[in-house]
């Protein structure tokens, strides 16, 4: 071979492989060179180089490398360092933030950064969905209870009430509301002071929570009034637990300083829940309500500190104002 | 085999701190070297080169359960195992491993370990070299599952990569 031909053969040969390395469709190599093995296996090398970074560059990292060596090496290195980083992702996905990224400069720093921030953000996330939790259980507390008695509030009594009224209304069932009231309530205040008033009215709310049962429905009706609503109860029953938390109240002593301060407690009772009414629930419950506090008045009116029943008025009865009390 | 004269158990890697108080428990990862390969020499001239890796192999697989007993019984879930081998390899500068595929249910992994104590540096030879590290994948697999594992080097220094992989497949049921 001259010189000349020498060098165009080289020339032709370094020409084949810069277009295998630069052209998008790499040409075949000519006939004339089908037996020389060495550019025959460097050519397969540049189309297996060509095929593993088309499809590293697409997210693909099952390409194998079809040859050997220092080239081969250092990209299987990084497709396996590539590969354990896709692995470590989909633990962090799957809620394991202790993963980190090592030896791999830059990309260890930024994929660190982000399950670092992702484990901050998340437990941030956690921790404001429990204040908000805490702060609604509060705020239900605040709608349905009075905050000095930790009773319930008027408002939530009645919600409660007219669930037991159409309960017992449906199945025939006793039910029973008990009205209280803090006897000369009223001089408990202009004696010992309003803090003092509070303590007597937390320490009959608590006396009364401890007398009742669990299913009862207790609730501060008013400044120094109270209301139990007592299911599956009949006046009789409930007027015997009525009498028994009037003792336990006038045998509690509040103290203020000084001064022991007790006080008594009136009561009004009845079941006279009128089935025969098509009114709605809450004026059935209204209706028991005036009921208990008429029974109450009578029972103030009888000189305080006692449980009356409540008698609903009879068609011919001589006197109107005649009511049955237990002393 | 009764009466054994060099049956393995952890105590007989000794005081370190006792018996070198100057030099320390570290030395050249040469001499590591040195020791092992002069060993795959006698050992082959001896047996062959078949019986030799097999040697290794097992080796390997007697080390691997042995380090997982020192170092990662208290491991629980797979997830904590990879994380406590990764710093305990990496600790004791055997390699950096990292994990490329993990199906625990399947048992089939594939892995890599950087800068392997055995094999990162060498030249090429044409074969993979890291037949001591395929049993110890293996023992500590085994010992984590308590299933049995046959473990394969596909990638090595040796053979011109430039980190060693490994498969590894569960075996038998």
């Amino acid at each position: 071979m001259s010189p000349e031909e020498l060098q165009r053969a080289t020339d032709e040969l370094a020409r084949l492989m810069l277009d295998a390395i630069t052209l998008p469709k790499p040409p075949a190599i000519p006939a004339d060179y089908d037996s020389v093995d060495s550019l025959q296996e460097l050519y397969a090398v540049i189309q297996s180089l060509r095929q593993f970074l088309s499809a590293a560059a697409n997210g693909d990292l099952s390409q194998p490398v079809g040859f050997r060596g220092y080239l081969a090496g250092t990209l299987k290195t990084l497709q396996a360092n590539l590969r354990h980083i896709s692995w470590q992702t989909k633990m962090v996905a799957s809620g394991d933030f202790t993963q980190r990224a090592q030896f791999m400069g830059e990309f260890s720093q930024s994929f660190n950064a982000m399950v670092v921030q992702l484990d901050e953000t998340l437990k941030e996330l956690t921790r404001r969905e429990h204040e908000l939790r805490e702060a609604n259980e509060a705020l239900g507390l605040l709608a349905t209870s009075d905050p000095l008695t930790g009773l319930y509030n008027r408002r939530h009594f009645f919600e409660l009430a007219q669930a037991e009224i159409e309960r017992a209304l449906r199945y025939s069932r006793p039910l029973s509301l008990v009205m209280f009231d803090i006897d000369f309530f009223k001089e408990v205040n202009d004696t010992y002071g309003h803090t003092a008033g509070d303590t007597v009215l937390e320490m009959v709310a608590r006396v009364a929570q401890g007398a009742l049962r669990t299913n009862d429905i207790s609730a501060r009706y008013g400044g120094e009034e109270f209301v139990v609503l007592l299911p599956e109860t009949n006046a009789t029953v409930a007027a015997t637990a009525a009498e028994k938390l009037r003792s336990l109240i006038e045998k509690t002593g509040v103290q203020n300083g000084e001064h022991e301060i007790r006080v008594t407690v009136s009561f009004g009772v009845t079941d006279h829940l009128q089935r025969s009414s098509t009114a709605l629930l809450e004026k059935r419950a209204l209706q028991l309500i005036d009921q208990a506090d008429e029974a109450l008045y009578a029972s103030k009116h009888a000189g305080r500190n006692r449980v009356t029943m409540f008698q609903p008025p009879e068609p011919e009865r001589k006197d109107p104002n005649a009511t049955a009390s237990l002393d | 085999m009764a009466d054994r004269k060099y049956e393995f158990s952890w105590s007989l890697l000794g005081d370190l701190e006792l018996g070198r108080p100057n030099l320390g428990p570290h030395t050249r990862l040469e001499v590591y070297r040195l020791m092992q390969f002069t060993f795959r020499d006698v050992i082959e001239q001896e047996l062959g080169a078949e019986k030799t890796d097999q040697l290794f192999y097992k080796a390997g697989e007697l080390a691997g359960r042995e380090f997982y007993s020192q170092y990662l019984s208290e491991t629980g879930d797979f997830h904590t195992f990879v994380r406590e081998l990764q710093r305990s390899l990496q600790e004791m500068g055997i390699g950096i491993l990292r994990v490329e595929e993990a199906d625990p249910e399947a048992g089939t992994f594939i892995l890599t370990v950087s800068e392997d104590l055995d094999c990162s540096g060498l030249p090429e030879l044409g074969y993979e070299i890291c037949t001591y590290d395929e049993g110890f994948i293996a023992g500590l697999l085994e010992s984590f599952t308590g299933g049995s594992f046959a473990v394969k080097e596909v990638d090595c220094w040796c053979t011109g990569d430039r980190t060693c992989r490994f498969t590894a497949e569960a075996v038998g049921s």
